[in-house]
């Protein structure tokens, strides 16, 4: 989630991320809740702000059936860039700064060994491999 | 030839090891190195920061810059960045790199990237890898400037044993405070507990613990070994386990030595969060869980008669 950030930093505006709460204080203030490393952190910030959120933030309602269908009523208005009154050159676009050249296969993890059977029997089975095979313990 | 600077990570005064090993990768890559720290009363671990490896230290060291604000914080590596001329910035894996980072690479009209695992330099020409779609592939991503600030990935990078560097500290004028946006409090929710990030073990709980009986009976476990103790998402959602104890793609990433999925089904957002454990254990009690997919030991059964088993075990070679 870096994009968010450096366009904060491209307008000059007070930046959060990862917020997972939201509080309005008056027109000019909101505080904020962030996960930072050695806790929640509380933060003011002054409006306009770029504020980044969490999945924690909230639990998305569902939607239903007639919103659905009137979603798929609404006229999507699609603008190119030069309807935006740029051009690629202006914004970077022509000659980005990186960009993805490869798409790699991860090095998927097999399966390993699966015990069923008596708990006690097994569990000391594995814990047993963990030891003198693994040794992680 | 390459410099690469590094931020340090200091938690509670602490120097973390993920400095020692993006060090130690930038030392094997053969580059000039750096190191900027950020904090209060830094003085006494000027040390550790030669020993980590770097040969030049940026030190901003003042009672304001005791609680995380990403502005400041970002001024002083720009600043840093600029008098030791960086091709390379590097950030440990920490929710104030990935803060820090994006706003680094700004001011210094830098490239960006996140969660890179690793680095190819060719001559001038730099090239990452990270993974993309929750780690499902990964791209090689070239960078079209001079300049790359990236936030490494947890456990991407090893620490090498024999490295040392040189001492030459740098003093860092002081940032501006943020005025904008103001941090007012920090509710700590984790000292004293076992860092997720840096521990050697980890076990997390899922849904199959059920309520907090279930949670307590794993956490016993993880304080039995000394383990950081995580969560998958539902259990954060159910309100058992902090927020900051969720291992996952959109929380914690880890990557410790043995890694214990406890009633995890194990969803793709989990499993973006720990694959790059070197082992995996999984207890459940569905043998279709597709956790088993990954674990290289799989126990299937109910947690609430394994996990005590397994302590029962543990604490048998322990003594």
């Amino acid at each position: 989630m870096d994009k968010p950030i450096i366009f904060a930093e491209y307008l000059g505006l007070p930046c959060v991320s990862n917020v997972i709460d939201i509080e309005v204080m008056d027109d000019q203030h909101i505080k904020v809740s962030r996960l930072g490393d050695a806790g929640t952190e509380i933060v003011e910030l002054v409006l306009p702000a770029v504020v980044t959120v969490s999945d924690s933030i909230n639990e998305p309602r569902l939607t239903q059936m007639r919103g659905i269908m009137m979603a798929k009523k609404k006229k999507i208005d699609v603008m190119d860039i030069a309807a935006l009154g740029t051009s690629l050159d202006e914004i970077g676009g022509a000659v980005p700064k990186s960009e993805v050249v490869e798409f790699i296969t991860s090095k998927s993890r097999k399966a390993g060994q699966k015990y069923e059977g008596d708990a006690a029997e097994i569990t000391a089975q594995v814990v047993g491999l963990l030891v003198n095979e693994a040794k992680v313990l | 030839m390459t410099k690469i600077l590094v931020i340090a990570d200091i938690k509670e005064g602490v120097l973390k090891g993920s400095t020692v090993e993006l060090l130690s990768k930038a030392k094997a890559i053969g580059a000039e190195t750096a190191v900027v720290a950020i904090g209060s009363n830094i003085e006494p671990l000027i040390t550790d920061l030669v020993n980590a490896g770097s040969d030049t230290q940026y030190v901003a060291d003042d009672p304001g810059l005791e609680l995380f604000s990403a502005g400041p914080y970002a001024s002083c590596v720009v600043d840093a960045a600029k008098q030791f001329g960086a091709n390379l910035v590097w950030f440990g894996f920490s929710e104030s790199g990935k803060a820090a980072a994006p706003r680094v690479a700004a001011q210094l009209d830098a490239a960006c990237a996140t969660e890179i695992t690793d680095v190819v330099l060719s001559g001038d020409q730099i090239e990452v890898i990270r993974p993309a779609i929750a780690n499902k592939v990964m791209q090689r991503v070239k960078v079209n400037t001079d300049k790359l600030v990236a936030v490494v990935r947890a456990g991407a990078f090893e620490a090498t044993e024999e490295i040392t560097g040189t001492e030459n500290v740098k003093k860092l004028s002081l940032p501006e405070a943020d005025l904008k946006a103001v941090i007012k409090e920090l509710l700590s929710d984790a000292s004293g507990e076992i860092d997720l990030a840096d521990a050697n073990i980890v076990i997390s709980v899922g849904r199959g613990a059920k309520d907090q009986t279930g949670v307590d009976l794993v956490k016993e476990l993880a304080s039995d070994l000394k383990a950081g103790f995580g969560s998958s998402r539902s259990m954060v959602d159910g309100g058992f386990m902090a927020h900051n104890k969720q291992v996952g793609q959109t929380g914690k990433i880890v990557a410790p030595s043995l890694y214990m999925a406890i009633g995890i089904s194990g969803a793709i957002q989990h499993l973006a969060g720990m694959n790059g454990s070197k082992v995996i254990l999984a207890v459940n009690k569905d043998p279709e869980a597709p956790i088993f997919n990954v674990a290289d030991y799989g126990i299937v059964g109910d947690l609430f008669e394994v996990v005590p088993i397994l302590r029962e075990e543990i604490n048998k070679l322990r003594n």
